[in-house]
């Protein structure tokens, strides 16, 4: 009778852990990771498409005049600082250019890119998280448009974030007089959020190029990739610390289970956790490479390690 | 032809050999050598589990090679919902191995029909679970068979035969240790006597290895543990 009972609650233990299991694992997909911040450079500065424009514009854009938009993107997930941003945005854009807001030059607007629709910013701006993105948009034209990124490191001061994101929107407005040149995309790749755990990427000018080792991982790690992490930062570390200290080369590790890094899957068609050798010129990628013989090294530090640094050098040398 | 054959073998027991996929392999020597009294059915059962994972490469690799889907999102969602799923999918075999559920709902009095019925489900899950074992790619075996295993078969323009042997390769070590593990007990309850006790054990001993392995994959792959 007794063990009756035991095999009951083992039973009711067992699907119960199994129910909540697949429940939590469902909930986990239908929000994306919770509060996701981890980020880093995006190495392409894709124009926005004109598909962005329709959405973009909404029905306010006169045609042919010019039209300033503070845009917070953001998606489905939130985050306590994702939602300070937004707000201090939203007060900074409507309290100091209250003029400019009331004559139909600037607008602010929010945009959640997780829903349908509405995709497209995600790639059209290299998005790797919540972002204020300022553009300049002249009848149907974004004409060029820029990542206020630094928005992540001043939240814990309300004054400077405010000072800051208006410094950035004039500078921003009254460059169109002083580079008339400048077309849309061009603006700053190196756009960057996140947690401060990312380092932030060295500000690259015009035609300079630099490499970017991505290690991709995946939320849950396993002992293999683990060391490959551990090897090829050890690697790197050790042969080029002048390149890292001066910018040209610089380490990343990104979850691309988290859904602001989703898009890195298909920019470099990876099938599994990967080291990535990326080349950018003037912050557009030209040059980039899949590591895949990481896997056949594993047994072998040295010979590991010496792969990765050639590896490196390499991309560096072409850079 | 005969050098990639000779490769995609070899990938293919290193893929099984490597640490990640180690869970899923115990499950599957459990499973296979469960039926410890009845060798027959221990080497049908192992057959149909290879048979399982070999279906799923060629299928894959067929589809790959074919153009029809792309690598990197099928490896990545792959290895992004199966390993989720496969979790709590062996937390239920191991409870139906072990009788804590199924048996019930076939009605009470458990007829000689039914358990030869069960019997014979029992084999053919073989060639389930080696399936769904397959499409859990772990970061190693993708990397493998994504990276591996895919150019050799263009290379060798043998879609089918490089990824066949690959999965047979992927299954051979489970299948070895299982036959081996079986027929020793199987001696050993020949020898003493003990073969009811033998088989009794075995399945128990399946069933724990099953539950233990969905826990441990649950807690990993659901909760980041």
């Amino acid at each position: 009778m007794r063990l009756a009972h035991a095999k009951s609650a083992i039973t009711a233990i067992l699907l119960a852990f199994v129910v909540c299991s697949l429940a939590y694992a469902a909930v986990q997909e239908l929000r994306g990771a919770p509060g996701a911040t981890a980020a880093e450079a995006p190495d392409r500065a894709i124009p926005p498409g004109d598909s962005g424009l329709d959405a973009l514009k909404g029905g306010k854009g006169k045609t042919q005049s010019t039209v300033y938009y503070a845009t917070y993107y953001h998606g489905n997930a939130r985050c306590p600082t994702c939602m300070k941003i937004e707000a201090y945005s939203q007060e900074c854009i409507e309290t100091r250019f209250a003029k400019e807001i009331k004559a139909g030059k600037v607008v602010w607007r929010v945009i959640n890119y997780d829903e349908k629709g509405n995709e497209h910013f995600y790639k059209d701006y290299g998005l790797t998280a919540q972002s204020l993105i300022v553009s300049e948009v002249k009848g149907n034209k974004e004409l060029r448009w820029k990542n206020l990124e630094k928005v992540w490191d001043l939240t814990y001061d309300k004054d400077k974030f405010t000072q800051y994101v208006e410094d950035e929107f004039r500078a921003f407005m009254n460059a169109r007089a002083e580079k008339p040149a400048q077309a849309a995309g061009v603006a700053p790749a190196s756009a960057t959020a996140g947690d401060s755990e990312v380092p932030a990427p060295v500000q690259v000018a015009g035609g300079e190029s630099k490499v970017i080792a991505y290690y991709f991982h995946a939320t849950a790690r396993c002992p293999s990739c683990l060391k490959i992490e551990a090897y090829s930062k050890e690697a790197i570390e050790n042969a080029y610390a002048d390149e890292l200290k001066s910018g040209k080369l610089q380490w990343q590790l990104v979850n691309i289970d988290e859904p602001q890094n989703r898009h890195f899957i298909g920019d470099y068609s990876l099938t599994t956790k990967s080291l990535v050798l990326v080349r950018l010129q003037g912050g557009k990628r030209v040059e980039w490479e899949i590591c895949d013989a990481v896997w056949d090294y594993l047994g072998d530090k040295q010979a590991f390690e010496s792969y990765v640094v050639n590896e490196v050098a390499a991309l560096l040398g072409a850079a | 032809m005969l050098a990639a054959v000779a490769a995609a073998l070899l990938l293919g027991i290193q893929t099984s050999i490597s640490p990640c996929p180690l869970a899923t392999n115990i499950a599957a020597v459990a499973y296979i050598g469960r039926r410890a009294g009845k060798p027959g059915l221990v080497v049908a059962t192992g057959v149909l589990y290879t048979l399982g994972r070999m279906v799923v490469y060629v299928a894959l690799g067929w589809l790959l090679t074919a153009s029809l889907l792309a690598a990197s999102s099928v490896s990545m969602s792959l290895q992004h919902y199966m390993n989720k799923l496969l979790g709590p999918l062996l937390i239920l075999v191991g409870m139906f191995l072990l009788e804590l559920i199924g048996t019930r709902w076939m009605g009470v009095g458990v007829g000689v029909a039914w358990q030869r019925r069960a019997e014979r489900m029992g084999v053919w899950g073989a060639g389930l679970l080696g399936i769904v074992f397959a499409l859990a790619f772990c970061p190693v075996s993708a990397a493998f068979f994504f990276g591996g295993l895919l150019a050799l078969a263009v290379q060798s323009k043998s879609a089918v035969l490089v990824p066949a042997v690959f999965g047979a390769g992927t299954a051979l070590p489970a299948f070895a240790f299982a036959v081996v593990i079986a027929l020793s007990a199987h001696r050993v309850g020949v020898l003493f006597d003990r073969l009811r006790a033998i088989e009794w054990w075995s399945r128990r001993i399946a069933g724990v290895v099953f539950v233990l392995a969905g826990i441990y994959l649950t807690l990993h792959y659901v909760y980041g543990v």
